[in-house]
């Protein structure tokens, strides 16, 4: 110390002293510096910042450092550098001080920075727990589900609004209750489990019943976790609703799983992605085949494009489609499906799916079908019999009138001379009535309901003989085929008539291969009961509407003056006239089959040789003719003169008895069987009484039964059918021969 | 000789002192020690100062058996703000506070006690017209506490005075305090040779 004065030195411990007192670094350093520029031979005293460079002065640097920061450089300009000397160590001194102050001073300014961002992280976290907290809070204040905390007991210690207003119960009404006082007795089991897994596994979810404050037991799904051995967050949500949706919708799956109608669904692009068992019994396909494959999968070929096209546009319009598909099962079998396709939507109203739901109706249209088919028999049946009841009652009439023109015509052929122009007029009008006749008796065929004939027939034989006549005209082009059942059973029926129905059915089938082909014949039996017979041709066969009217009087597909189309509708009178059925099949192109079933007889056929009577020509007789119609009288009578015969005319059956009684001289009668009056079928057994050796022509236009019994009643007598030509009534007015 | 209060010892009636201090409480600790003190020795005492607490300052003479309002009522105590006394007329004039010293003098003299002043000085000075003039003021004082001995304490807040100003303050207090002690002050410049630089 010495050489040191101690004013100098009490100065500077008094800026020791004080120097910590002031608040900042630079205020420190400017009381320092004002205190040492009074120490006597200090010029100037300053502090800065940088390490200290020389300069031409003398200056005394000191570096305030601490702990290895610089804080700053103190200089001191003296007046004699050797007066300085002595006061370097208490400067030095001064120097570490204030190093120290400053270093504790940033190192408490620092610290306070610290604290202070410190504070302000601590303060923030704070802030933000609170708020999340609060938030957190909210959140489970407006909780759209219940939330509850719970004891080990079931005790509830915290619920939110939700929970009351799932229970019903006030939130402290819950807070003085546990969960068994809201279990209904059948739940306690349920709920007791769903506790002990909560304590096993620290978590549970289950679904259970609870009891509303109004008394409704209800369900709710309890979702809980331990949050300690204590207590237990649970979130529950009142889930009745649903469970009875779900219990719904579970019933409406089984009802279309197990509905008859199959039912699928697909996605928009026609992706199937449900199907149901209806489904794999119409198509044959499982599920697993079906489903992530499209509808197309049943496609027959069968419908067009536009076919399709259609019902994708209905679809995308938002329409449901409702139609018939021809489709094909897994097998290969077609089969008929009536649809309906709709739309299906989601809860914006956009098209997310298609529901289609189909029937089979094969069989429905299969028994439609056939139910038609009747129908058109039933319909067919009645028109045939109308049209038979006029046909009998116009038949009469007009072959009377054919009769006149016919026998005039037959008269005048006789005398007039042959290529000249009368003649070739004469053989017209002939012709004419000719046509006229077979049309007319075409016309009593179909109106006749029993048989003229009824004896004991060889199927084969009147196929044989129709044969017989049919290779004599057409064989040449067409090829015949028999296939006759050997053993067949007789028949009973009218052979005349039958052999006209096979007649006229091979001339259809013949007509039917202009360009050749084959027509077969094929018989066979069925069962013990009945015979039938198969007419098939390979021709341009018959269209489905051609087909049902096949069987219609009139109708025809041939030329004019070719066909009169009573054809077949006479075929179907003369089957149905003998109990059987007839079915005819036809496809366009392939050719026709006519099946004629007949119900075969128990009883040995009997020959079919038919009595022939025997006589000679007769001319020069006295002939009586009884008719009511004047033209036949005129007509005939003038035939009769024309063949030398002698003629007595009586206009009714009454009129001729009296003139046989009178003693009229007669060889042969011809009575008209139609007449009013007695008619022929009283007079004829009054007549024969008269004259039992006279032969009799029994004239009429319907050779019916009842005309075939008269004539078999009586002796000598013979039908003739009108109108008839000149040979005609020459070949039968004849005189029986004397044995 | 009298008692300080806030340190040990006595010292002679007349002593300037300045306190440079860091906190409110380093502050008012002294403030109410030196008032209790020459109180209790029965002497007339003045404060001038914006932040003593009158409720403290009520409280702690109480403690010490001295009522405040009585003797404000007595005119032994006197309280005044800084800005009343020191810048009456918002300005800082060092003659008029001179003689306000030293008609409290003649008063305490005329009332046979003896008197102390303990004055706060603010920062507002330095912004106040006649502020320059605040060592000048100083100096005054310390002259005329020879020749009216009031014992007087200056207060300076560290925080509010830079550090320069600071050292001025120093150099013109006979006496100061350090770390609770009343100390010669080395850097003291007498009134006279201060006033001739």
């Amino acid at each position: 110390m010495a050489g040191v004065d101690a004013r100098i030195l009490g100065q500077i411990l008094l800026i020791e002293s004080l120097v910590a007192q002031l608040p900042h670094k630079h205020s420190m350093l400017q009381f320092a510096a004002r205190g040492l520029e009074q120490v006597p031979g200090v010029l100037k005293v300053w502090f800065q910042d940088e390490p200290f460079v020389p300069d031409a002065r003398p200056v005394h640097p000191f570096e305030i450092h601490y702990n290895g920061h610089l804080h700053a450089v103190m200089c001191f300009l003296v007046e004699d550098g050797s007066r300085f000397e002595p006061l370097v160590p208490y400067l030095k001194n001064l120097a570490f001080m204030l190093g120290l102050v400053l270093d504790e001073r940033a190192q408490r300014e620092e610290n306070e920075r610290y604290r202070n961002q410190l504070e302000h992280l601590v303060e923030a976290r704070t802030r933000a727990l609170a708020e999340s907290e609060a938030q957190f809070r909210s959140y489970i204040e407006n909780a759209p589900i219940g939330v509850f905390i719970a004891d080990e007991k079931g005790r509830y210690l915290q619920v939110n609004p939700a929970a009351s207003q799932i229970t019903g119960f006030s939130r402290e009404e819950l807070l003085g209750m546990g969960i068994p006082d809201i279990t209904p007795l059948e739940g306690h089991g349920a709920a007791l489990e769903t506790f002990h897994q909560i304590l096993e596994a620290g978590h549970a979810i289950g679904e259970l019943p609870f009891r509303h404050k109004d008394g409704r037991v209800r369900c709710w799904q309890v979702d809980a976790v331990k949050l300690s051995p204590s207590r237990f967050l649970g979130f529950t949500s009142d889930i009745t609703e649903r469970k009875r949706d779900e219990e719904a919708l579970r019933k409406a799956s089984a009802a279309v799983e197990q509905s008859p109608i199959a039912i699928f669904i697909t996605d928009t692009g026609g992706v199937i992605q449900y199907v149901n068992r209806a489904f794999t019994e119409y198509t044959g396909y499982d599920p697993e085949e079906a489903l992530g494959r499209t509808p197309s999968l049943l496609k027959s070929g069968e419908h067009s494009p536009d076919f399709y096209r259609e019902l994708w546009d209905c679809l995308a319009k938002g329409q449901t489609w409702r139609g018939r598909f021809h489709n094909r099962r897994k097998d290969g079998e077609l089969y008929w499906e009536q649809a309906v396709i709709s739309p299906l939507r989601d809860a914006d109203g956009r098209i997310s799916h298609y529901l289609a739901s189909k029937e089979n109706i094969t069989e429905a249209l299969r028994l439609e079908e056939e139910r038609h088919r009747l129908e058109l028999q039933v319909a067919r049946a009645q028109r045939m019999e109308s049209l038979g009841s006029l046909a009998g009652g116009v038949a009469h009439d007009m072959n009377n009138v054919l009769a006149a023109i016919l026998s005039l015509a037959s008269v005048h052929q006789m005398t007039a001379t042959e290529g000249t122009p009368l003649r070739a007029a004469l053989d017209t009008i002939a012709t004419a009535c000719l046509r006229g006749r077979s049309l007319v008796q075409g016309l009593l065929g179909f109106a006749r309901k029993e048989l003229v004939l009824e004896s004991v027939l060889d199927l084969n034989a009147l196929v044989r003989e129709e044969v017989a006549l049919l290779e004599r005209t057409t064989m040449q082009r067409v090829k015949l085929r028999l296939d006759l059942a050997e053993g067949l059973s007789p028949i009973k029926g009218d052979p005349a008539a039958l052999s006209h129905a096979l007649m006229n059915l091979c001339v259809n089938a013949l007509d039917a291969l202009p360009d050749g082909g084959t027509l077969t014949l094929k018989t066979r039996a069925v069962g013990r009961d009945q015979v039938q017979l198969d007419v098939h041709d390979n021709g341009c066969g018959m269209s489905r509407e051609v087909l049902e009217k096949a069987f219609d009087p009139f109708f025809t597909t041939k030329a004019p003056g070719k066909g009169t189309g009573l054809g077949l509708p006479m075929v179907y009178r003369t089957v149905e006239a003998h109990h059987g059925q007839i079915d005819v099949q036809s496809t366009p192109g392939l050719g026709t089959n006519v099946t004629i079933t007949l119900p075969a007889s128990g009883e040995v056929r009997a020959s079919q040789e038919s009595e022939v009577r025997t006589g000679v020509e007769g001319q020069g007789l006295r002939v009586l003719l009884v008719d009511d119609d004047d033209l036949i009288r005129q007509a005939v009578g003038s035939l009769l003169e024309a063949m030398g015969h002698a003629a007595a005319i009586a206009d009714s059956g009454e009129k001729a008895l009296e003139m046989l009684e009178q003693g009229l001289p007669c060889d042969a009668v011809i009575l008209d069987l139609h007449m009013p009056g007695l008619g022929g079928a009283r007079t004829l057994p009054l007549l024969r009484a008269l004259r039992p050796h006279i032969p009799i022509l029994l004239a009429t236009g319907n050779a019916d039964q009842e005309a075939m019994r008269l004539a078999e009643a009586h002796r000598m007598v013979t039908l003739l059918p009108k109108p008839y030509t000149f040979p005609e009534l020459r070949k039968h007015l004849v005189l029986p021969s004397r044995v | 000789m009298v008692r300080l209060g806030f340190a040990g010892g006595t010292f002679p009636a007349g002593t300037h002192i300045c306190q440079i201090f860091s906190d409110d409480d380093e502050r008012n600790d002294a403030l109410m020690a030196f008032l209790l003190a020459g109180l209790e020795d029965g002497e007339l005492a003045a404060c001038f100062s914006e932040r003593v607490d009158p409720e403290l300052l009520k409280a702690h003479l109480g403690r010490h058996g001295l009522d405040l309002d009585a003797l404000k009522q007595s005119g032994v105590l006197t309280i005044s703000g800084t800005r009343n006394v020191y810048f009456e007329g918002d300005r800082f004039d060092p003659d008029r506070m001179l003689k306000r010293l030293t008609d409290y003098y003649e008063m305490a003299i005329k009332k046979g006690c003896p008197a102390r002043v303990i004055g706060e000085m603010t920062a507002e000075v330095s912004r106040m017209e006649g502020g320059e003039r605040l060592m000048e003021y100083e100096c005054g004082v310390s002259l005329l506490l020879q020749e009216k001995p009031i014992t007087a304490v200056c207060q300076y807040e560290a925080d509010a005075f830079d550090g320069a100003t600071i050292m001025d303050v120093l150099r013109v207090h006979p006496m100061m305090v350090v770390r609770g002690e009343v100390l010669h002050n080395p850097f003291y410049v007498p009134p006279a040779e201060f006033l001739s630089r």
